[in-house]
């Protein structure tokens, strides 16, 4: 996650929906009406949201922005992950998953959330790695496709390691073999 | 055989390194092989004994130079070249004294420098080109100059001490300009010597003033999708085919369309349009405006919109404007030019309308006249309410160069065509700031307001070879530059045709080719009366309408520009003058020189630092006689008689019958304002303002319909005014002297040498390079 | 939205790191992006002028925090700017490394058919590369620095192949024409389609430019 990492530059360009508690009659352009009343809601993008929500100014300590979470990571997604990892197409939710799940936790405090995350990814890391190694042969099976559809980034990435690697050994095993 | 040359032929050396090890005279002893000085100063060119050097043995060192190294593969001719190169220029001492590896560096480098490719061959021209270069460098064998590169090259080979503490593991030391990495020992593509203290030539600034001929201008094409200039690579010939007349015409559009959507007024931004949902501030005022392709006002009978086209009159006479999707007849009757009475509007010119669209009520078309909406052409009207030129941009902003004079905060983001060489001088990127430095250099200002210095450029206009007092002007002008102190004299001198007052050879008041050839003899004994001057400035003379071969066929009417220059068979005693001239000063330095050169011309000074263009051309007659009228201002109180009674047609009509009306009505339209507002400018200095707008604005030398002004097509692209020049000498008699800078640009208009109305004054135009011109006049 | 363009920009850039080369230089949207930037600028300026400097962020909430949200707005274009550049200019060394020269690089372009073909690679106008001007000015300074870093070691290729070689002599047939060329201890000629048993050293470099085929 560094500063030229592309990969966290669009992960902080996801949406999350915010609500606004003071009136700032300037920012209208945000959702195209002449100002900005309390209580709007509005979906703004991470990096803006994120410094609103920790801004702060003067001695009132009311930030004029308050943050909840995505609905990528709303109570559904959470039960349905914590029924069967397996089943729940990531992708769907967002692309990066678990980069916007782990800017969140930075900024809330959740255990349960965590946790929950946790438990998925190493569960949907185990089968990543199953599918890379088995990649290399036909016949996947519908269901396969279909999981590999659903994977966030950060799986993605593995799985292509995982698949590379598998390649590059098979390649230089039969480098060996031949001479 | 002992190759080695006796002591008796080398020459010592002067330049001693510090260190405590006595210089042997022998080179078979170690004398240590000095790291270079950086700056050559004065060295002796030592004598090298030339061997004969098999490329079998150079094969190992040039494979490890080139391949391992460059990654460049040899060729056999390559090898061979190069082993007799080597052979001839660092005699036997080759291998021992490094002298064939830093040769082989810098052959190697400048083959990448010119993309040469992977393989090197013997025959190519690049390398037969580096050989030359490098040759003109050699000196006792080793490559003399600036020695910038070398620390990079040697550093590798030969770590020292002293070096080691500058390069760390053989990267250049960070004093190093940047720019200057590609170029090697200061020699890049374009030749260019730098900084060669031993070679007079270059302490001259005139060794950088090139006067580029309109035929050599290399020509540029704009490509939309790349939005970038390219080079057009077909050979260009004075009767192309029809598809380049529109390709001229295309060229001509995209060029402004892209410099007008640059424009602030024509840019959409989240953050102004973020504005306009604010009720409060005013930040931008401006909303963004749009072009409308002629094409898409079909069906939108009533709707307000603007349009960017080409003036141009239809087969009936109407006028109408056409953009690059179609035509649409136009009426300006009821239209404001924008900014008030600010420029001229002819035929042929690109322009912006704003107005509203009229349908054609009756489909019973006029036929003829172009409204039946087949062909390209729509049906209605346009009724245009404001009209006015695309605006101009600054020669700043195209090149997109940025900060250069400190803060240019409010600079709009250029058109980034710093990179492009537009007049085959070196690109602005590329070489622009080496340039700054060698001007900076050579070509001081003068210290004092008045003193004289060299930074000038005389321009002198129209001299009439045939009326006696022309040349009597002419002979006072230059004896007083003459008068002034040695090495002050202005960089060049600029003389405008036409040098005749008829057409010449065209059986009019001037005569035929003999008549001509002895005027320009007159000339010639007039120079050779200022033999300083010949030897320390550049002539440089331009051709007007009646010269030259071209003005027996039109016989004084527009020639087709660009036109050639006077033909050589004329101006023999002229060149003798300059010659005999040089030859008696012996001169080692740059020579004077007279150039006979194009109509239009550019002269460019330090690359492109500076872009002088030179066009002779009536252009203020021609706007006035083809301009179109515009609506008339409602009449003030006292004067409004006057116009009332020409009868102003309703037709807007660029048909030369109404062109008095048009005329007059300016001119008195022009009386006009400087009653009403409150603008006290005089009429001269008001002409002069519209005519620069106009010229600038337009950035085209010629901007008016092929019948009043012929433009060969495939040349069209000298004529082009884009990016603006640095400055630009309109020598125009029908327009009043004037100097003025507009957008940046500074146009100078001296008029003809002898002053119309008073006898016995002749007038020109001096100008300081970078600065200002000035209008100076003197009595005969 | 403040940070569209630059979002498209880094997209863009993702999609460079996928790649085997390198797509063309997005000019526009980069000076798009800029623009944006300045513009942004510019209105703070503007929000800024009628305090004079003395401006207390408590007192007028408002325009604070118009202000933060234009600055984070310039920050995210900036980084986005950077990031882009930044992969562009990462794909370009190993490029590099890997013996690709200017020219290929520059020559990378969208050919557009027909008339145009023979306009010559890299002329200088920097017509139709897929490089910037000043990205190909970085290569070739970079490929100075890296033929210079390599020249100290003249006996290893640094940029060669990081697999050992089994032969010292290996057999390879020549795909392009190239006449006689030299190599450390002799000269070859190249003609299509022959094949020759020479030093592994010599060719390494031709085999890496495409002008001779190994085989195996």
């Amino acid at each position: 996650m560094s500063y030229y990492d592309v990969d966290a530059i669009l992960t902080d360009g996801e949406k999350v929906p915010c609500r606004f508690e003071l009136d700032v009659p300037y920012l209208g352009h945000l959702d195209n009406s002449n100002g900005l009343k309390p209580g709007t809601r509005l979906n703004l993008p991470l990096w803006l949201a994120e410094m609103f929500a920790l801004a702060s100014a003067g001695e009132d300590s009311k930030p004029p922005l308050t943050l909840t979470l995505p609905p990528c990571l709303s109570e559904q997604v959470l039960a349905a992950l914590k029924a069967d990892p397996r089943a729940v197409p990531l992708r769907d939710q967002s692309a990066y998953f678990y980069g916007v799940a782990v800017r969140m936790l930075d900024l809330f405090d959740e255990r349960e959330l965590s946790a929950i995350l946790r438990t998925t990814f190493v569960v949907r890391a185990a089968d990543v790695g199953l599918h890379a190694r088995k990649a290399e042969e036909s016949g996947l099976g519908g269901q396969g496709e279909e999981f590999l559809r659903g994977l966030d980034e950060w799986e993605r990435r593995l799985f292509r390691r995982g698949h590379e690697g598998v390649k590059w050994a098979k390649e230089w095993t039969d480098n060996v073999k031949k001479s | 055989m002992d190759k080695t040359p006796a002591p008796i032929f080398r020459k010592q050396r002067p330049l001693i390194p510090s260190s405590s090890v006595a210089p042997s005279s022998s080179p078979a002893f170690g004398t240590p092989v000095h790291p270079p000085k950086p700056f050559s100063i004065n060295a002796p060119k030592a004598a090298i004994l030339p061997i004969i050097l098999p490329p079998a043995t150079l094969r190992p060192l040039a494979f490890r130079t080139f391949t391992k190294k460059h990654s460049l593969t040899l060729t056999s001719s390559a090898l061979q070249e190069l082993a007799s190169f080597i052979g001839r220029h660092c005699g036997s001492g080759w291998r021992e004294e490094g002298l064939a590896e830093r040769v082989l560096e810098e052959v190697a480098r400048s083959w990448k420098n010119r993309n040469g490719g992977v393989m090197v061959e013997g025959a190519s021209k690049e390398l037969q080109d580096i050989l030359k270069t490098l040759e003109g460098n050699m000196s006792g064998g080793k490559i003399m100059g600036q020695g910038r590169g070398l620390p990079r090259g040697d550093s590798m080979l030969e770590i020292n001490d002293s070096d080691t503490i500058n390069t760390r593991l053989g990267i250049r030391p960070t004093a190093l300009p940047r720019q200057d990495s590609n170029v090697s020992f200061g020699m890049s593509g374009l030749g260019v010597q730098e900084e060669a203290d031993d070679d007079e030539d270059a302490s001259d600034a005139r060794a950088w003033l090139k006067v580029i001929d309109a035929y050599d201008q290399p020509r540029l094409l704009y490509n939309v999708d790349k939005k970038h200039f390219e080079r057009d690579t077909a050979k260009p010939s004075l009767l192309p085919p029809a598809s380049h007349k529109t390709t001229v015409f295309r060229n001509r559009y995209h060029v402004i369309h892209q410099r007008l959507l640059r424009n602030e007024s024509f840019q959409t931004s989240s953050v102004t349009s973020s504005r306009k949902h604010t009720l409060q501030r005013s930040l931008s005022n401006q909303q963004s405006l749009r072009i409308t392709p002629i094409a898409n006002l079909l069906g939108r009978h009533g709707s307000n919109h603007m349009l960017l086209g080409q003036l141009n009159i239809l087969p009936t006479g109407d006028l109408a404007i056409s953009d690059l999707t179609g035509t649409i007849a136009l009426d300006v009757s009821q239209a404001v030019a924008i900014p008030d009475d600010s420029a001229w509007f002819c035929p042929g010119m690109m322009v912006l309308v704003d107005g509203v669209y009229e349908e054609e009520e009756e489909s019973v078309g006029k036929g003829l006249s172009g409204s039946s909406g087949v062909g390209g052409t729509l049906g209605g009207r346009f009724q245009g309410f404001f009209i006015g030129q695309p605006p101009c941009e600054k020669r700043k902003s195209t090149l997109g160069i940025s900060g250069l004079d400190g803060t240019d905060h409010d600079q709009t983001i250029g058109g980034g065509f710093g990179w492009i060489d537009f007049l085959g001088v070196g690109s602005e990127r590329a070489v622009g700031s080496k340039m700054r430095r060698l001007e900076r250099r050579l070509l001081q200002p003068a210290p004092e307001e008045d003193m004289p210095s060299r930074n000038r450029v005389v321009i002198i206009g129209e001299i009439n070879l045939d009326q006696p007092r022309a040349l009597q002007a002419l002979r006072k002008i230059l004896s007083l530059y003459a008068a002034e102190p040695e090495g002050t004299s202005p960089l060049t001198f600029v003389l405008a045709g036409n040098f005749t007052q008829h057409a010449v050879m065209a059986r009019g008041g001037s005569g035929g080719s003999i008549e001509y050839k002895e005027y320009f003899d007159a000339l010639a004994s007039t120079f050779s009366d200022f033999p300083t001057l010949l030897q320390s400035s550049t002539f440089v003379f331009v051709p007007g309408d009646n010269d030259g071969w071209v003005s027996s066929f039109t016989g004084g009417a527009s020639v087709p520009l660009p036109r050639k220059p006077v033909p050589e068979m004329f101006t023999s005693r002229i060149r003798r003058a300059f010659a005999t001239a040089n030859a008696e000063a012996g001169n080692t330095g740059v020579q004077g020189s007279a150039v006979w050169t194009s109509n239009p011309s550019r002269l460019s000074l330090f690359g492109p630092n500076h872009e002088l263009v030179l066009f002779r051309d009536d252009v203020s007659a021609r706007l006035r006689r083809t301009s179109v009228t515009l609506k008339r201002k409602p009449a003030a109180e006292t004067d409004g008689a006057p116009e009332e009674g020409s009868a102003s047609p309703d037709l807007p009509s660029a048909s030369p019958a109404a062109e008095d009306d048009a005329m007059d009505l300016d001119s008195a339209a022009a009386d006009k304002p400087s009653a009403n507002t409150s603008s006290s400018l005089p009429l001269d200095v008001k002409t002069a303002q519209k005519l620069v707008k106009t010229i600038l604005d337009q950035g085209y030398l010629s901007p008016f319909r092929q019948s009043t002004r012929p433009v060969h097509w495939d040349y069209a692209s000298a004529l082009h005014l884009y990016p603006l020049p640095t400055a630009m000498a309109l020598i125009d008699t029908t327009a009043p002297p004037f100097c003025i800078t507009y957008e940046g640009c500074h146009v100078m208009n001296p008029g003809s040498i002898l002053v119309p109305g008073r006898k016995g004054v002749g007038r020109w135009v001096e100008y300081e390079i970078g600065r200002l011109g000035k209008l100076r006049e003197c009595t005969l | 939205m403040y940070g569209d363009l630059g979002i498209k920009l880094v997209q863009h850039a993702k999609r460079t790191q996928n790649l085997a080369h390198l797509p063309p230089y997005q000019a526009e949207l980069v000076r798009a992006v800029t623009r944006e930037v300045r513009d942004l600028n510019k209105d703070v300026d503007d929000l800024l002028e009628p305090f004079q400097g003395s401006f207390d962020p408590a007192e007028d909430q408002a325009v604070a925090y118009t202000l933060l949200v234009n600055h984070i707005s310039m920050r995210r274009n900036k980084r986005c700017l950077l990031a882009y550049h930044r992969t562009r200019t990462d794909k370009l060394e190993e490029l590099v490394w890997n013996g690709a020269d200017v020219i290929d690089l520059s020559g990378q372009q969208v050919r557009d058919g027909g008339a145009s073909g023979s306009k010559g690679v890299a002329s200088g106008d920097g017509s139709t590369s897929s490089l910037s001007p000043q990205e190909e000015d970085y290569v070739r300074q970079y490929g100075d620095l890296l033929a210079a870093y390599k020249g100290q070691w003249t006996d290893i290729d640094l940029t060669g192949s990081l697999e050992p070689p089994r032969d010292l002599f290996i057999d390879v047939r020549v795909l392009k024409d190239a006449g006689e060329i030299q190599t450390e201890y002799g000269a070859i000629t190249l003609t299509k389609n022959s094949q020759f048993y020479v030093r592994q050293g010599d060719v390494e470099r031709l085999i890496a430019q495409g002008y001779l085929q190994k085989l195996s």
